[in-house]
């Protein structure tokens, strides 16, 4: 078996007095797409914010064996739940922006024609769908190993769905991986491997592979089987 | 342009490009220019009328506009970036690169330090234009000692402005409280320092005083330099006390602290917060 692409193990969040996370334990393997489902508030985002580096935690959190760092950190893509760029900017100012602060090319070749809007479109006039494929494309430079997408899908038009579905793929069979946040009613609209889901802090996990179970400490609730 | 700019250059880079589109950034450089001008122009000509040569009253006026406004345009431009681009949800963009906070703190403050420069360069070109066929050797002196101040006093407002952002959870919120800061330490300050305090303080706590606020300090440095006898007695015991070069060194000293401190705090905090 593969060594995790993302190991997390007893990691625990709260805001106040108030746990969101609870020692939560969670494994992605290369070349995975593994969904993080749960209802408003159960704390999906703040689990993707704290792998992502961007919230203090308890706990321990991996990519490829090593502790998520500064360095390290070009190994993961991030895509927020909510951006909003400055209206003064065109697309392109964008991608080179973020192109930059990782020193790569703008230019990831991951993603297909047309998918992002033309580089010297305002940003001020994309709609809610093209301003989430602009900010996907801002996820997926450098083209890191673990992408992590916080409810990717929820200002996509029906269209655009698919194109992402696509874009997963890619990645994925390049080995990469992918962590989404998702709530439940669209959470196998990207095809993942797995849907977790997050209760009361803690992982309640769906393995497709049953040989990982054991990693994953817990009953699956429904099984996934790839067409 | 080369992939492996600097990420501090690359956040100020464009942090430059937003501020320089900021509609208060273009308003408060142009109230620079209008009262640098006009303060250079009213001085002059009162100096004409009177039958007396010399731009004194010209660069005693620039340095009193010096620790006015650009604190002002400088704690505004910094309250708004961090803050800003937090609510945006930019800043969560950014942090998740492989950039240390420390890098968006110093990035984010010397973009707005050079736009503000840049803002401010317009009234003190104006101001120079207009000064040099009255100016004599002193004079270049005395209007490079505001040109520091101008600028100095500007990149403390930055500062300041900086660490609110980082501590504000809105950005209605940190330039609310930048402008309440400015008005206590721009203003309020001096009215203090120029009633109650020279006699209730003596002139060892007028001096604490004129150290813990970055623009009172600025000013008695700015006019230490170039004329110690405008200060009146609280001039008379620094340079009794600490001669001009001890006192320059002495405010010096805590401009630099003024120029960084507040930085550091702010990327300390950034550092320990959540984004």
């Amino acid at each position: 078996m593969a060594d995790p692409r993302l190991r997390v193990r007893r990691l625990s969040k709260g805001y106040g007095p108030t746990p969101v996370l609870d020692s939560l334990d969670l494994t992605v393997y290369p070349g995975e797409v593994v969904v993080v489902a749960g209802a408003n508030g159960s704390g999906k985002s703040t689990l993707l914010r704290c792998i992502a580096g961007l919230m203090k935690f308890e706990g321990v959190v991996e990519i490829d064996g090593e502790p998520i760092d500064d360095a390290n950190r070009s190994r993961i893509g991030y895509l927020p739940q909510h951006v909003t760029f400055p209206r003064w900017a065109v697309v392109g100012d964008v991608l080179t922006y973020f192109a930059r602060l990782r020193g790569v090319d703008p230019d990831s070749g991951i993603l297909p024609e047309g998918f992002v809007p033309g580089l010297s479109q305002a940003v001020r006039t994309l709609s809610g769908g093209q301003r989430q494929r602009l900010a996907l494309a801002v996820a997926l430079t450098g083209e890191p190993s673990l992408l992590l997408l916080d409810e990717p899908v929820a200002s996509l038009d029906d269209a655009s769905v698919p194109a992402l579905a696509g874009v997963i793929g890619r990645v994925t069979t390049g080995g990469g991986s992918v962590l989404l946040a998702s709530p439940r009613h669209d959470a196998n609209t990207l095809n993942p491997d797995r849907v977790t889901h997050l209760s009361e802090g803690r992982i309640v996990t769906v393995p497709l592979v049953p040989d990982r179970s054991e990693d994953l400490g817990a009953e699956p609730l429904i099984r996934l089987v790839r067409p | 342009m080369s992939v492996a700019t600097r990420p501090v250059t690359v956040i100020a880079g464009w942090e430059m490009r937003g501020a320089v589109r900021n509609r208060w950034v273009v308003v408060i450089a142009a109230l620079y220019t209008v009262l640098a001008v006009g303060i250079t122009l009213v001085s002059l000509r009162s100096m004409s009328a009177l039958g007396l040569r010399g731009v004194g009253s010209a660069i005693d006026g620039l340095v009193g506009l010096a620790v006015l406004i650009p604190p002002l345009f400088g704690i505004l431009l910094g309250a708004g970036a961090i803050a800003g681009s937090r609510e945006q949800g930019m800043l969560a963009l950014v942090a998740a690169q492989p950039v240390r906070r420390s890098t968006i703190t110093w990035g984010t403050a010397f973009g707005m330090v050079v736009t503000m420069w840049a803002g401010l360069g317009i009234g003190l070109g104006l101001a120079a234009a207009i000064i040099a066929p009255a100016a004599t050797e002193e004079d270049l002196v005395a209007f490079l000692v505001v040109v520091a101040a101008t600028l100095v006093s500007g990149a403390v407002g930055v500062g300041l402005g900086t660490i609110v952002s980082v501590i504000s959870s809105t950005r209605g919120q940190a330039m609310m409280v930048a402008i309440a800061i400015w008005f206590v330490a721009a203003l309020g300050v001096d009215v203090i320092l120029a009633s109650v305090a020279p006699v209730a303080l003596g002139p060892g706590g007028l001096l604490a005083v004129t150290v813990l606020n970055p623009f009172s300090a600025i000013r008695t440095l700015a006019m230490i330099i170039i004329d110690p006898g405008s200060l009146g007695v609280f001039g008379i015991y620094l340079e009794q006390r600490f001669g001009v070069a001890g006192s320059t060194v002495l405010l010096s000293g805590a401009m630099v602290a003024w120029l960084t401190v507040p930085i550091m705090l702010a990327t300390r905090r950034m550092r320990r917060t959540d984004i």
